[in-house]
């Protein structure tokens, strides 16, 4: 009898436990500090968005700094040195000063720190994982796309960010290349706007406008600064230049949908940034990672502007 | 064996098992899902906890974000660097300072220290002042720039000791360099820790849980203040729930009482108990009713066992289900079938083993013959004018007449009582007269039957035995009479009397009549026999002063009554 009763009272305690309890949130053993060019723009908040998301899914303490425009090159440099201090397991770099980051990275690599291009590559011969666009296409593609929508001979001009960010020189260069090589068009200028802001654009087009007057098309090499352009082109009535742009962002979508803007290439910010911490995870975890990952991208156009907005509002946020 | 008090029957034991195993369950039941619940319960808790305090550790980070750049970018610009030296006023530096706290609201105050005049600029809310340096600003210093490694973007805590009012920061501190890379000064950004409490903890805080953030374990910031710069204590029953930021490296805690998260949930299981024993208790009211029509054929089997225990052989046990009580009852009853039919058996063969006894020792020789011949010696005896010895051998005649008449083993008191007036006639005239006998036969109970050599045996003990031939006077007496359903014949003798040994020896003894085989004890038995209790014998004596013999039976005027 004693012996049944001490089996229920045992079985009773195994099953109410008692006692205090503490918990702690897991603390992940991998630290990231993610430098970005700024926070200016749909781009980038979908960029960090991106980057977020990777890092919950893949539990990396994230850290994401920048200065207030992609012109502050100081500032961003004084960020990276902190985060050199800071020792992470690595750091993100999207440099306002592509050959001026150069500097830092051996300090960077001989802290243990493991270094990672977003957005903009690496120099040439630079060893650095990169996620981001392939510059170079997107601007060949823009071109391609000019080229469909002017005649023969018709003059063409390019409104970049500053050259020192090698994205914006090489979307520059792929679509000029592209131009002249294999087009019937006349690319005549190359503008430097140094922080990619709307107004930034929209001078640049008013410039191009005054010493261009035959000007017929102009590849923008992001969405703020063909923005920036639309609006001076409607304020000169000059509506009848043919416009194409870079980045996903939703005002110059609609200006797609309207046929305002003939093209956007697309760049989807989200995955980039996405791709960045899925990559940077697996390697601190001593994966094979790629040395370079290209986001893809594709022509919006005012055909399949549609279904493309429906796919980017709906699976982006996947 | 009856017992006193209440009986611990098996109505009693059935009732009792159901009504603890329903408890039992009930209360292991409640007790599991108790359990259960507060584990889900506290895992829900912790997890809803973990999720708020995950945002407050992001709201702390953005906040601290903001310093930060806004000291980045002070100390990156040019006109910070090109003000800090020596001046009379400071008003410049003093704007760009304000320039440089409006940036961003949660900012308190900005501080710089210019080293070449050895003063630390206070720029805040409050206003502005400027504090030449000392022991506690210096060291105030110290505490709240930034180390030279570690994570940069963690801000220093400290207690402003640099001023009167003295605050609790959270500092992002930095040296500024000049353009050789000397230092010159230094920029501190400063956050409230009050600011950061109503902004971060407050909205966390309810009535059974307390947050607080914490830098390894060291209280930063707290509801109550005087816990500040202590360490976080552990208590009993407390569940822990912490969060790291990620780019301050500081921890939320949250601190919940345990017992009052669940103290419903403890009530409600209490109340369950409670309703659970209630309801039990209702419960046996009706099982007990059940248990007993459960039990009903098993007490009345009982009661049928105790009937026949009392003699009454012919009780069968009625058969109510096809159960384990039902094969009970049926077998029972062919158990009392089964008695009955051997006693009948029993009795019978005894009584016929008695009956041929008597018929043995009654016909040795056939009355017939001795009939014959006695009857022609009393003719002869006519013949020679011997007329006593005639009229004896005429009584003798009659005695072997009856006794050869009426082979039944039951005979009318009349016939019994000629039979033992010969008897008496031959036995006086052997004894020379020396007693009288006396008969007191009662009309209507001569035509009863009785037993045939009932009262005989009796008379003839009562000579042989009861009288004192040599005295004169004795008597017997022999009396039949009614007495309701019973006849009582009685035989007295006025003789020597028996002593109580005597009379158990002669009740049970071998001692056979001289004249009929037939002795007191055969009387007795053959009576016990017939008529089991009705039939009685009794001798009463006194010693010198005469037995008395009792047989008491049943009155009958049927011959075949009795018969078996």
């Amino acid at each position: 009898m004693k012996r049944w009763i001490s089996l229920v009272m045992a079985l009773l305690m195994a099953l109410t436990g008692c006692g205090k309890q503490e918990v702690e949130q897991e603390t992940s053993q991998r630290t990231v500090i993610a430098i970005v060019k700024a926070m200016d723009s749909l781009h980038w908040l979908s960029v960090a968005d991106g980057m977020q998301k990777a890092a919950d899914d893949y539990a990396v303490d994230l850290t994401i700094l920048w200065p207030e425009t992609e012109r502050e090159v100081e500032v961003q440099f004084q960020i990276l040195e902190d985060a050199m201090i800071s020792e992470p397991n690595a750091i993100v770099l999207a440099p306002c000063d592509s050959d001026g980051a150069q500097q830092y990275t051996q300090q960077i690599n001989e802290n243990g720190i493991e270094l990672f291009y977003i957005d903009e590559e690496p120099a040439h011969g630079a060893e650095e994982p990169y996620v981001g666009s392939d510059n170079y296409l997107a601007g060949k593609m823009a071109a391609q796309a000019l080229t469909e929508a002017l005649p023969d001979g018709a003059q063409v001009a390019v409104i970049s960010g500053s050259q020192k960010q090698r994205a914006h020189g090489k979307r520059a260069n792929g679509f000029r290349d592209c131009i002249e090589q294999e087009t019937a068009l006349q690319c005549v200028e190359i503008i430097e706007v140094p922080d990619c802001t709307l107004t930034g654009g929209r001078d640049a087009m008013q410039e191009l406008l005054e010493q261009y007057p035959d000007i017929q098309g102009v590849f923008c090499a992001n969405a703020m600064m063909v923005m920036g352009a639309l609006e001076q082109c409607r304020a000169a009535e000059r509506e009848d230049i043919k416009l194409v742009g870079m980045d996903t962002q939703s005002d110059a979508l609609t200006a797609v949908k309207n046929g305002a803007i003939v093209a956007m290439v697309s760049q989807n910010g989200y995955d980039m940034g996405y791709m960045m911490i899925e990559t940077i995870a697996a390697k601190l975890d001593g994966e094979e990672i790629p040395s370079t990952t290209y986001v893809e991208n594709t022509l919006i156009t005012q055909e399949n502007v549609n279904t493309f907005l429906k796919e980017y509002v709906t699976e982006g946020r996947k | 064996m009856e017992e006193k008090g209440i009986r611990f029957g098996l109505q009693e034991k059935v009732l009792l098992t159901v009504v603890g195993a329903s408890m039992l369950i009930t209360s292991i039941m409640s007790v599991i899902f108790y359990s259960r619940s507060v584990d889900s319960i506290q895992s829900n808790y912790q997890e809803n906890i973990g999720i708020s305090l995950q945002v407050c550790a992001d709201t702390f980070d953005d906040v601290m974000k903001e310093a930060y750049f806004t000291c980045t970018y002070a100390i990156a610009g040019e006109e910070l660097r090109a003000l800090v030296h020596q001046d009379d006023t400071y008003e410049a530096l003093i704007a760009l300072l304000q320039q440089y706290r409006s940036r961003n609201s949660e900012i308190h105050s900005v501080y710089c220290y210019v080293k070449e005049a050895d003063v630390l600029i206070q720029v805040s809310a409050d206003g502005v002042r400027i504090t030449p340096n000392s022991a506690e600003v210096l060291d105030w210093m110290n505490t709240a720039t930034q180390q030279e490694t570690g994570n940069q973007f963690s801000p220093a805590y400290n207690i402003d000791t640099s001023s009167a009012i003295q605050r609790q920061f959270f500092t992002y501190g930095k040296r500024i360099y000049d353009t050789q890379g000397a230092e010159i000064g230094r920029l501190f950004v400063n956050v409230d820790e009050r600011t950061i409490y109503f902004k971060c903890l407050q909205s966390e805080e309810t009535q059974n849980n307390t947050c607080y953030i914490t830098r390894h374990d060291l209280v930063v910031s707290a509801t109550d203040t005087s816990a500040l710069e202590s360490r976080l204590q552990e208590q009993e029953d407390t569940m822990l729930v912490s969060t790291d930021t990620a780019m301050t490296e500081y921890s939320l805690v949250s601190v919940s009482d345990l017992s009052a998260i669940t103290a419903d949930l403890r009530s409600t299981r209490n109340w369950i108990l409670f309703v659970a024993l209630l309801l039990n208790l209702l419960l046996s009211i009706p099982v007990f009713f059940i248990v007993r029509g459960m039990m009903y054929p098993m007490s009345e089997l009982e009661k049928d066992m105790a009937r026949v225990k009392e003699g009454d052989l012919s009780v069968r046990a009625e058969i109510y289900h096809r159960d384990e009580i039902g094969s009970l009852s049926e077998n029972f009853n062919d158990m009392i079938q089964q008695i009955e039919l051997l006693i009948d058996e029993l009795v019978t063969e005894r009584m016929l083993k008695k009956e041929a006894e008597i018929e043995a020792l009654q016909y040795q020789i056939t009355p017939h013959f001795m009939y014959n011949t006695l009857s022609s010696i009393r003719y002869a005896a006519a013949l020679e004018h011997s007329d006593n010895i005639a009229s004896l051998l005429q009584v003798f005649i009659e005695l072997l007449r009856l006794s050869a008449s009426d082979r039944g083993a039951f005979i009318t008191v009349e016939q019994e009582i000629q039979m033992v007036e010969n008897y008496v006639q031959l036995q006086k005239f052997r004894y020379a007269d020396s007693f009288d006998v006396e008969f007191d036969i009662a009309p209507e109970t001569r035509q009863f039957y009785v037993p045939r050599l009932l009262i005989q045996p009796l008379v003839e003990n009562a000579i042989l035995h009861g009288l004192n031939h040599r005295e004169k006077e004795n008597r017997i007496a022999i009396r039949v009479m009614q007495d309701g359903q019973q006849l009582a014949i009685k035989v007295e003798d006025n003789g020597v009397g028996m002593t109580a040994e005597e009379i158990q020896n002669l009740m049970s003894g071998a001692r056979r009549s001289k004249f009929s085989g037939i002795g007191i004890s055969n009387v007795r038995e053959r009576l016990r026999l017939y008529y089991g209790e009705k039939g009685t014998l009794q001798y009463h004596s006194v010693q010198e002063n005469g037995t008395t013999a009792i047989i008491t039976l049943p009155a009958s005027d049927d011959p075949d009554a009795y018969t078996i």
